[in-house]
């Protein structure tokens, strides 16, 4: 049984290596793993269901031992299977084998075949993971891979702008808003010595285990959650991403978007539901936003005049119900929603192509004189008052344009007038001389004073300065991806440094970051230097499109990438958790401006992965 | 002084001429560049969209090592380009020289490098990116054919005033348009919005036109299908009233937006940049920088058609020389499609019984009239693009009980209903697991759907009101059905062209085709082009429905056609997916007949098995050892499963055209890539009948060549790019994903097989009449003379061969073809 759940998680995982290794060879191989791995996965969530069942429906909670272990942090691998479990695996199991076996023939001789289904497994693993994660810590780890797998999926037509672009857009949101989870995880810590286990996660134990004088922390808690789960089931205000996630094959959008992606935010509100239920605030904020999204979502979506796009509407709208279930408390009633839209969605997404038909006939019915859109209900509505709305869901319900406008805007205005950035000078290579070394001497010489002086709070204040100064340079320079990419290296760098100044004896939970960062930072760095004119790339912000011409490079790149913005698979995830969670005896400040560099880093590093190696190609013209 | 009307009729020519999904007809991609010699169109035209003119070098390398390119083809392309062996010699060379590609370039378009470039390189702002996606969203929710659930307001206005109206009344911002200055245009005429939007942007008046061909080029799929629209309207089920210049208007008001935005009311025009004409247009100088590798390509791609042409001709030849005999009596005598998909089924149905004879003619069988089914409200054309019917036909149903056999379609799930908030919801809830289990039928077992669409489907019979009762004209304009002088006339241009005006067989089918479907927005490329995209059955049965008539045939033997008694046309419909055949109003055959009939259907059976193993060869996925019965059950299968974006191959492949009799081509194997029209020559000295063949076959077959030949040569310029991200926009096109332009020309599921060749069409006939028939049309003439196709004659007495080079028929002997120089 053991055994069996952990295989559930490394499966997925392990097709994506074969699929990676042996995959380019041949469309056979690649569809034949696919499928055997499908086989056992279903195999394997049939008889973990049937011993649940055996077993009176009884909660499974599986100890596997520890990832790390120390005298103050534990990262303990817990796998739980319960009722959520069960409705979340099954569907995502179901939908999974539909999904791969349609797209074995649908995406025949397509490029990149297998690189789709590399994606697909790794989001596979990580909704696996999502939905038996027996701790938060986990949680989030699977989390982070549906993140960055949907964004490879979004940008899967890499050659042209637009699906890059909006993946980034998806993959932007959802970093904003994983910061709700990250400080999460964090503040976790904090309440809940050890951690969260969702196992014994009654609203009994929360309460029994939180001291009142933190009563407010549960609310600031609840809130961080109902923010994550916000972006990521494309909520009021991050609505518009969905729709514009349309950008890869119709399996990918339905397993996606229509499918298990925008209900994993109903899911971590459905764990964490003995928390977020302690904060009047917190039910609040999940009802109001689920009522706002269904009405904004329908609104928008009655005005999509392509399929894809209203179903993704239509498909917020449910989710925003479902908020809002969850906000009166009908767990089990939004299990069952979200089954049945999860369902339904995906059919309608993998059936989209036949609209035409499908209108066509229904136009032709001989009782139907009328066409179908001739009536609506806002007909009712005095024209001024129509119009209005129309064209308020014309434009989205403005919220793009908003959230660039109060959240995206500011930051950058702000990174700009640091670096007196102007937008359109000319490049200088003296700047990338001065950076290049400039950077490399300052952190050699706080290295080097590390070790002369005593450790002090204040290096950390420094070294915290030094991290959002290169983050905030990251944001803004936009001439050359040589400083871009080593500001964001010494960003991370300096931002685990931090705490490591901080106390003293994490010296192993430093290393273990640090050994994430450095190596992929160095490759990276060495990637980009052997791309010819290197330090003047990036002007005018052109997609550059390394992929094309260097596939090899460009995948090694991803996996830099990856590694810097902590993706679970490397050490620097676990790293990040190390320094963060071995802290929380110490005092809650430099957290924030961690978890800010967090999303800035992971923005633009992604943002740099993007505008490098996808994209059209530019090196030949 | 500028004239917009005249402008913008100049500038709509380099637009895709595409019509909305369900009325896909081939047309020629480059029509525009039709007056132009070929090679030379294909210049212009891609430094005008900046698309590749041939394939890329390495592909003509690798068909090179493959001996799909001989050296013979290539000999012959040198001599006809050069007239001396030492050119030949230097440009041979080079043609290996260049071989791996390495200095292939791809031209950029007129709407990444022209005069707009200016705004991003000179003030940093992408106006196309800022203001595109709204004006596509209104654009998309005006030209909306039955998607959004709430439609536009004031739709029923034109395009202009529409916009207007809600500009007027809305006080939410529409970005840029929040601007006083901007908000004033919208109460002017859209003629004098452009032109004053135009003074204010570009200035100079003699930029005027490349600035508007420039921006309608940054969304080709868009302003093509507003153009194309605002000459059809009837295109459209819910009419809509817009014009180009509407669009223009429109888009202008956005620029001149952002530029106020950005640059306040004082900015400077494009004329008043200094340098920006000489900087910004430089495509065509690009060109003519890459001219020489472009000549290699050019020479490339001529060895690569003429390595097939070559061989093709070889094999018709020799099948004219073995002189097959004709068999004492031919019980049956089938009418094909000429399409080429008929090609192999024609060669099967032979081999199973000698007794069978066919003939190939466009498939709409002369019948040019509007058919209004029963199941749809309005009627639609099934004839060729250029023919403008005159008639209508209906189709009633011999039972009157009929509304309730309907197909109930579609379901709950696919509607609306299931995207609106509570009734959604209800939906949701109601039928989720539903829609579970029929995505589970749909992708494991995509066998069931016949079983439910067979109780779905009526069974019950219709009638064709094809003969004209009532001289006036109907409320639409046409005339109901034919009167039999009519009748006679279609039946007998049809019989006389390809030469059946004597020894009629008992049974005469007449075999339409189309094709079906799932899941496939480009279903109506599938069907029979010269019935512009859709099923030939309802030509097939009026047109035998005519020609059983007595009174029809009475009038036929006046002209000298008899038709005996005995002989009886019977229609059918042949399924080029599923490879089915089904046959309609069979029930008045006599005995002997049906006797007949039944072992011809036997026959057919085993035919249409072998055309299925046929096809599958090409499936990459499909075992080459599959058995016929497999083979059909097979691609009978790819009909019905969601998940098959190629259904079939289509016209992939294309590249022949023989009008002659059938004993050019029997038993030749042509590889499903030969349209071939029955024709014989003997009947027709004077090359008349040959003229009106080729009016018709010429721009049906050779636009279905050029549309596949463009589509692959350049995917994503002249095709629509891979199908899978398709996004179906208010079902008049496809875009990628929800924002983006139309996507225009063929997907690459169904080009990335085709061999870009253009189509050969070789007539049985002398030079000389091959020769006066093609004149006596300009049209089509322009289409041999400019080489977009090549045109052959075989003469039937001394089987040589001519072909059409430069301005005159060559002797095929004297084209050169003994190898590498």
């Amino acid at each position: 049984m053991n055994a069996l759940l952990g295989l559930l998680v490394l499966l997925p995982l392990i097709t994506v290596a074969f699929i990676v290794i042996l995959g380019s060879r041949s469309e056979k191989s690649v569809s034949f793993i696919a499928l055997v791995s499908n086989i056992f996965t279903a195999i394997i969530v049939l008889s973990v269901v049937v011993a649940w069942m055996i077993n009176d429906f009884e909660n499974i909670s599986l100890h596997f031992g520890y990832l790390y272990e120390s005298k103050h942090y534990q990262f303990p691998i817990t796998l739980f299977f319960d009722l959520s479990s069960f409705f979340f695996l099954v569907m995502s199991t179901f939908i999974s084998m539909v999904v791969v076996k349609f797209s074995r023939h649908y995406l025949h001789r397509e490029e990149g075949f297998s690189r789709f289904f590399a994606a697909i497994f790794l989001f596979l693993g990580g909704v696996n993971l999502l939905s038996i994660a027996g701790t938060l810590d986990l949680f989030f780890a699977a989390w982070e891979m549906i993140g960055v797998s949907s964004f490879l999926l979004i940008g899967f037509y890499r050659d042209r702008v637009q699906p890059v672009r909006n993946a980034l857009h998806a993959f932007a949101v959802y970093r904003m808003t994983d910061l709700g989870l990250f400080l999460g995880a964090f503040l976790s810590h904090i309440i809940f010595k050890g951690g969260i286990f969702f196992a014994n996660l009654t609203p009994e134990f929360v309460l029994a285990s939180v001291h009142p004088s933190d009563s407010h922390l549960i609310g600031l808690l609840s809130v961080l959650f109902v923010l994550s789960a916000m972006g990521k089931s494309a909520q009021f205000p991050f609505s518009f991403w969905l729709p514009k996630a349309m950008e890869g094959p119709t399996p990918s959008s339905a397993i996606f978007y229509g499918g298990l992606a925008v209900h994993a935010g109903v899911f971590l509100l459905i764990r964490t539901f003995a928390i977020w239920r302690q904060s009047a605030m917190a039910i609040a904020l999940v009802t109001t936003v689920g009522l706002v999204t269904a009405i904004l979502a329908t609104m928008c979506g009655r005005t999509q005049s392509s399929v894809k796009g209203q179903i993704a509407y239509a498909s917020i709208a449910q989710v925003g119900l479902m908020f809002i279930g969850l906000g009166f408390g009908l767990k089990i009633w939004v299990l069952v929603h979200m089954t049945a839209n999860v369902f339904l969605r995906s059919y309608q997404l993998l059936v989209s192509p036949s609209a035409v038909v499908q209108v066509l006939q229904f136009q032709s019915r001989p009782n139907m004189v009328v066409n179908v859109s001739e009536w609506s209900m806002e007909r009712l509505l005095p024209n001024k008052l129509r119009t209005n709305l129309y064209v308020f869901s014309l434009n989205e319900a403005y919220l793009e344009a908003g959230l660039r406008r109060f959240l995206w805007r500011p930051l950058a205005t702000f990174a700009n007038i640091i670096f007196g950035a102007k937008k359109n000078s000319k490049y200088n290579i003296r700047d990338h001389w001065r950076w290049g070394f400039g950077a490399a001497l300052f952190s050699l010489l706080v290295m080097g004073c590390l070790f002369l002086l005593p450790f002090s709070p204040i290096w950390s204040v420094i070294s915290m300065a030094l991290a959002l100064f290169c983050g905030c340079y990251a944001l803004s320079e936009r001439h050359s991806y040589w400083l871009v990419w080593n500001s964001i290296g010494i960003s991370s760098f300096f931002s685990g440094m931090t705490i490591f100044l901080l106390d003293s004896h994490l010296f192993w939970d430093g290393f273990i970051f640090l050994s994430g960062v450095l190596p992929c930072w160095i490759i990276g760095s060495i990637i980009i230097a052997k791309i010819p004119n290197y330090w003047s790339l990036g002007r005018k912000r052109n997609f550059m499109g390394l992929a094309q011409i260097r596939p090899n490079h460009a995948f090694y790149f991803l996996i830099c990438t990856l590694g810097i913005i902590g993706f679970p698979l490397f050490p620097t995830f676990l790293g990040e958790d190390l320094l963060l969670h071995a802290h929380t005896s110490g005092t809650l400040l430099p957290i924030l401006p961690i978890g800010v560099l967090f999303v800035l880093n992971g923005i633009v590093a992604v943002r740099t992965y993007a505008m490098l190696c996808l994209g059209p190609n530019r090196f030949l013209a | 002084m500028f004239n917009l009307d005249k402008c913008l009729d100049s500038v709509s020519l380099v637009l895709p001429d595409q019509f909305p999904l369900k009325d896909f007809i081939h047309q020629n991609t480059l029509q525009a560049f039709q007056w132009q010699t070929f090679h030379e169109a294909l210049q212009s035209a891609s430094s005008v969209y900046g698309a590749n003119c041939y394939m890329e070098t390495t592909f003509y390398g690798e068909a090179f090592r493959a001996g799909r390119i001989s050296p013979k083809g290539i000999s012959k392309a040198l001599r006809e380009h050069f007239a001396n062996e030492a050119e030949m010699l230097i440009f041979q060379q080079k043609m290996f020289d260049l071989i791996d590609g390495s200095l292939d370039v791809k031209p950029l378009g007129q709407a990444v490098c022209g005069l707009r470039q200016m705004w991003l390189a000179e003030i940093g702002l992408d106006i196309d990116k800022r203001a595109q996606p709204i004006i596509f969203k209104i654009l998309g929710n005006y030209l909306d054919q039955g998607i959004s659930i709430w439609r536009l307001p004031h739709i029923h206005l034109d395009f202009w005033e529409c916009i207007g109206k809600i500009i007027e009344e809305s006080s939410l911002p529409i970005k840029p348009l929040t601007d006083k200055e901007c908000r004033k245009l919208f109460k002017l005429e859209p003629e004098d919005v452009v032109l004053h939007c135009l003074q204010k942007i570009v200035g100079d008046e003699a930029l005027f036109q490349t600035y508007i061909t420039e921006m309608l080029l940054t969304h080709p799929g868009w302003a093509g299908m507003v153009r194309v629209i605002e000459k059809h309207p009837d295109f459209l089920h819910s009419r809509r009233t817009l014009r180009l210049k509407h669009l223009l208007a429109l888009e202008l008001c956005f620029e001149l937006g952002w530029l106020y935005r950005k640059k306040s009311l004082t900015f400077r025009p494009v004329s008043e940049y200094a340098g920006v004409v000489e900087k910004f247009s430089n495509s065509k100088t690009m060109i003519k920088k890459h001219s020489e590798i472009l000549f290699v390509k050019k020479l490339w791609h001529s060895s690569y058609e003429w390595s097939y042409y070559d061989e093709a001709i070889d094999s018709i030849q020799n099948s004219l020389r073995r002189k097959s005999f004709k068999p004492q009596s031919t019980k049956v005598q089938v009418l094909f499609c000429l399409d080429d998909r008929s090609c192999s089924i024609r060669r099967h149905l032979e081999s199973f019984d000698p007794q069978i004879e066919t003939f190939g003619t466009p498939g709409f069988f002369g019948i040019d009239f509007l058919y209004q089914s029963l199941h749809s409200q309005r009627p639609a054309k099934h004839c060729p693009l250029p023919v403008k019917p005159k008639h209508m036909v209906r189709e009633v149903s011999r039972e009157n009980a009929h509304l309730k056999k309907r197909i109930r379609m579609p379901s709950q799930m696919n509607g609306h209903k299931a995207n609106t908030l509570f009734r959604g919801w209800l939906i949701t809830q109601v039928f989720g697991a539903f829609a579970a289990i029929r995505l589970a039928f749909a992708v494991f077992q995509p066998f069931l759907r016949f079983a439910v669409l067979n109780k779905k489907i009526s069974t019950h019979r219709t009638d064709l009101e094809i003969l004209r009762v009532n001289e006036d004209l109907n409320d639409q304009g046409f005339y109901a059905g034919y009167s039999y002088f009519e009748m006679a006339e279609r039946v007998r241009s049809v019989l006389k062209s390809i030469g059946m005006t004597e020894e009629f067989a008992p049974l005469v089918i007449l075999l339409a085709h189309g094709s079906s479907s799932v899941n496939n927005p480009h279903f109506a490329a599938y069907d029979c082009g010269a019935c512009s995209g859709k099923h030939g059955s309802p030509n097939s049965r009026s047109f035998a429905w005519m020609a059983n008539q007595s009174e029809v045939r009475e009038i036929l033997r006046d002209s000298g056609i008899s038709i005996p008694d005995e002989t009886r046309f019977v229609p059918a419909m042949h399924n080029t997916t599923t490879d089915e055949v089904s046959y309609f109003d069979v029930e008045h055959l006599s005995v002997e007949q049906r006797a007949i009939f039944k072992h011809f259907r036997e026959k057919m059976h085993q035919a249409l098995d072998h055309n299925a193993k046929e096809r599958c060869k090409k499936f990459e996925l499909v075992s080459t050892k599959i058995s016929p019965s497999a083979a059909r059950k097979h691609v009978k299968l790819r009909s019905a499963a969601i998940f098959e974006p190629r259904p079939e191959m289509n016209h992939a492949n294309n590249a022949l055209c023989i009008v002659g009799k059938r004993s050019l081509t029997k038993g030749v194997f042509l590889d499903r890539r030969a349209f071939l029209q029955s024709y014989d020559a003997a009947t027709d000295l004077e090359g008349d009948t040959l003229a009106a063949i080729l009016g018709a076959v010429v721009p049906v077959c050779g636009g279905i060549n050029l549309e596949y030949f463009f589509s692959r040569v350049d995917s994503n310029v002249y095709g629509a790019g891979s199908k899978l991200p398709h996004n179906i926009n208010g079902l008049v096109g496809v875009t990628n994903g929800v924002q983006g332009d139309l996507r225009t020309g063929l997907p690459s599921q169904m080009t990335e097989m085709h061999e870009p060749v253009r189509l050969m069409i070789v007539v049985e006939h002398s030079p000389e009449v091959a020769l006066k028939a093609a004149r006596k049309s300009p049209e089509i003439f322009q289409w041999i003379e400019n080489e977009w196709i090549r045109y052959a004659a075989i003469d039937p007495n001394t089987e040589e061969c001519f072909i059409w080079q430069g301005s005159e028929f060559k002797k095929r002997s004297e084209t050169g073809g003994e190898g590498l120089v």
